[in-house]
Formats: C-alpha cells, structure tokens, sequence
C-alpha cells in the first residue's frame, strides 16, 4: 500500500497532456466568431442603478421633503413647549405614510394595463419603486434625525425619546411598504396598505388615549420596537440589494 | 489583468477581451475533457462547445468566486452530457498519462500502471474529484462548487477515491 502523501505526489506529477496549437487556435478563432455575433449588454452596478434612478424621480418628491422639514422645524419651534407631544404625534403619524406615495405607482401600473410590459423591462416597476422608496427613506430618516435633535434640544426631553417618537411608527411603515413592494400580486397588498396606513393616522389624530401610548407604555418597551424595526428594514433591503444583480440575470436568461 | 477584470470588460462590450481569455483557460479546460473522455480529438470539441455555453452565458454571469470554478461546472456539465447522450457510443482512448517522472519510484510505478487506467476505474464523482484536486490543483470548496456537492461529500469522494486506487494498485502489485 503507498502512502496517501506519496500517491497525491504522484497523481500531481501525471498531468501534461500535449496540446496540439493549431487546433487550439483553430477553436479560439471559431469561438471568437460566435463572440462576434453575440451582443453583451453593459453591466449596470447598484451604484449605478440608484443614481440613474435620481434623474427619473419627481423632482416635487424632494421638494415635499424639503417642505415637511421646514413646516416640522417650525412646528417645533413655535409649539415646542405645552403641544409638543401632538406636533411630534402628527409629524410621526404623518411622516411614514408619504412612503406609500411610491407604492401608488403600482396601481397606476394594474389600472393602465402595463403590468405585463413592465415585468418584462430589465427592471420591473417592484425593483424600481423599491429603489425610490430606498432613496426616498434615506431622505426622510435624514428628516427625522434631525426632527430628533431639533426636538430634543427644545423640549429637554432626551434625543432617544424623541427619537423614538419619530423613528419607530416611520421604520415600521416603511418596512411594511418594503416587504409588500417585494410581493408579486401587490393589487390587493397596495390597497391594504393603503387602507392601513390611513386607519393608523386618523387612529393617532383622533384618539387621545393613543397619542400618548409611548408616555405612558414601558420606553424599555418601545427601544426594543426601534432595534428591531430598524434591523429587519435594514435586513430587507440588504436582501433587495442581493437580489438586485440576480433580477438582472433572471432578466437576462429569459 | 484577472478574470474579474477581463470579464468586466466583456460585459461592458469589449468583445476582444473574451480572446484572452479563452486562451487563458484553454489548456486547462482541454485537459480536464481529455482526463475525462481519454479522447484528444473528442475533447478539443468539448472544450470548444465548453467556451461556445459560457459565451452564451457569459451575459448572466455574476463574479461571486473564482471564475475557473464555474467554467469549469461548465466543462463538467458538457462532458456528462456528451457521455449521457452518447452513452452507447464511446470514443477509442488516444491517451494514455504522460508526465515528468520525479524519482525511481514513480518511474517503477510508472512501468506497472497507468495513473489513466487506474481513474477509469473509479466511479465517475470520484473521479471527477481527484481529477479536479490533483490534476487542476483545485481547493476542496471549489470543487464543491464546480460538483454540486457539499465540502464533507468531495472529502469522502477523495478520501474514498485515494483508497481505491491504493487497493488497486496493491492488487496489480500482487498478482
């Protein structure tokens, strides 16, 4: 019996096959005239993707944003003692639900009968209004973050609460949106979500005992809420952002 | 350049790129068909129907790994289908292992057996393996890759393919 060591030498010394190089030219020359036939369409990176996005984006989409910043910091400014709490409550009921302004686009696309033509571009209408409410959500958070510090710096109430004000009705939401933008059969899901996002905002304006439900509920409670909402949101857009390049190969194999 | 790169370039239009690098991986991939088959002019046409698949593909492809891997599962795909669809048909052997003989003992082993009969006579997977890690010098999880197979499976599938050529050989030895 040889030893494993000893064999694997000797497998590894039997290698060379002769390679006959006219022959060898001869099929690299008739698989480069395939090459020539075939046409390789540009790769087109993530990065690439989200920036072209930009240009195709409602440019009043960014103007709200800008708008809701300065009507929010004014709200908080000129009611920032005795009503904070209800600013807070309508700016954090009413921040999450401009996401689904994006997801609108969806039942324009069922009403119009476009469904199928879009399925069929390089990038259906979910990857593209995902990649709008990615960059539109990126925008609000920035919005938040500074309604966080803005707030607490008027009201002494400590960044985390106020933060927490904000941050977790609009990661909730937008996390909602996200999982149900990436569902196939969206008619009825936008609709529902439409429906639900509507109920929560007049649920938080009208019912007093609801607006003071992060006062009086356990903060330990609501933090938790916040880490988990923010990890599964960040969770699912890593996700999106894998399955970004595989989209465009199943698009390209069809 | 690498892989990485030259296929960059392919995928953005650069159709000349694709020249080198098929004659990069050329020998490799007509080897490891002639491993395979035993038949030199069989496998220049499966490794140029190997090339012809990844041009074809070449637009889907997304560099994860190492690129050889997967031209490889390319090369390993196209021999079992020939072997699958010609299955009645086989192609007389050409070839026999030809190497630099590194000490007396090889070249006595050498003078015994054939390392090319020894293969022939393994099941296909095992064979696939040693031909893979030994011929091609390939790590264990691209093997796994280019198989199919988990990383524990192609340990075994070498492991047990290393004893039975052992056996092999020790029963050539004594008869």
């Amino acid at each position: 019996m040889i030893k494993d060591r000893k064999f694997k030498e000797i497998l590894k010394s039997h290698q060379s096959v002769p390679i006959d190089a006219e022959k060898k030219n001869q099929a690299i020359a008739f698989v480069m005239r395939k090459v020539e036939q075939t046409e390789f369409m540009p790769e087109a990176n993530r990065k690439e993707i989200f920036f072209n996005q930009l240009h195709y984006m409602a440019k009043s989409s960014f103007l709200i944003q800008i708008l809701i910043t300065a009507a929010g910091m004014f709200l908080l400014a000129v009611y920032g003692g005795a009503q904070l709490q209800q600013t807070l409550l309508l700016l954090s009921s009413a921040l999450p639900v401009l996401g689904i302004v994006s997801c609108t686009e969806i039942q324009k696309s069922f009403l119009q009968n476009m469904w199928e033509l879009e399925c069929a571009c390089r990038y259906d209408l979910h990857t593209i209004i995902s990649v709008r409410m990615i960059l539109l959500s990126g925008a609000n958070l920035i919005i938040l973050t500074l309604f966080s510090v803005f707030g607490s710096y008027r009201t002494q109430t400590g960044i985390f609460r106020t933060a927490v004000y904000l941050l977790v009705p609009f990661l909730l939401m937008n996390l909602l949106f996200f999982l149900l933008l990436r569902k196939r059969n969206l008619s009825k899901y936008g609709l529902y979500t439409a429906g639900l996002a509507a109920t929560l905002l007049f649920l938080f304006l009208s019912n007093t005992e609801l607006q003071f439900l992060y006062e009086r509920g356990s903060f330990a409670v609501w933090l938790v809420l916040l880490v988990a909402a923010a990890g599964f949101l960040a969770a699912a857009v890593h996700h999106f952002m894998k399955s970004l390049k595989e989209d465009t190969v199943v698009w390209s194999l069809q | 350049m690498n892989d990485r790169e030259l296929i960059r370039r392919i995928q953005s239009g650069d159709k000349s790129a694709f020249e080198e690098l098929i004659a990069r991986h050329y020998d490799e991939v007509y080897r490891f068909c002639c491993y395979k088959t035993g038949n030199t002019s069989l496998s220049y046409d499966l490794a140029q129907t190997t090339f012809l698949k990844l041009v074809r593909y070449m637009e889907a492809y997304v560099h994860k790994d190492k690129f050889k891997s997967y031209l490889f599962s390319i090369a390993l795909n196209v021999c079992n289908s020939h072997f699958s669809e010609n299955a009645k048909i086989t192609a007389g052997r050409d070839w026999e292992a030809q190497g630099e003989v590194a000490n007396d003992f090889t070249q006595e082993l050498e003078s015994r057996l054939q390392i090319r009969s020894l293969l022939e006579q393994l099941p296909e997977k095992q064979k696939d393996a040693i031909l893979l890690r030994y011929f091609h010098d390939m790590k264990v999880k691209d093997i796994a890759r280019v198989t199919g197979a988990k990383i524990p499976t192609v340990k075994t599938r070498l492991r047990q393919g290393i004893r039975r050529m052992n056996q092999l050989i020790s029963k050539e030895a004594q008869s």
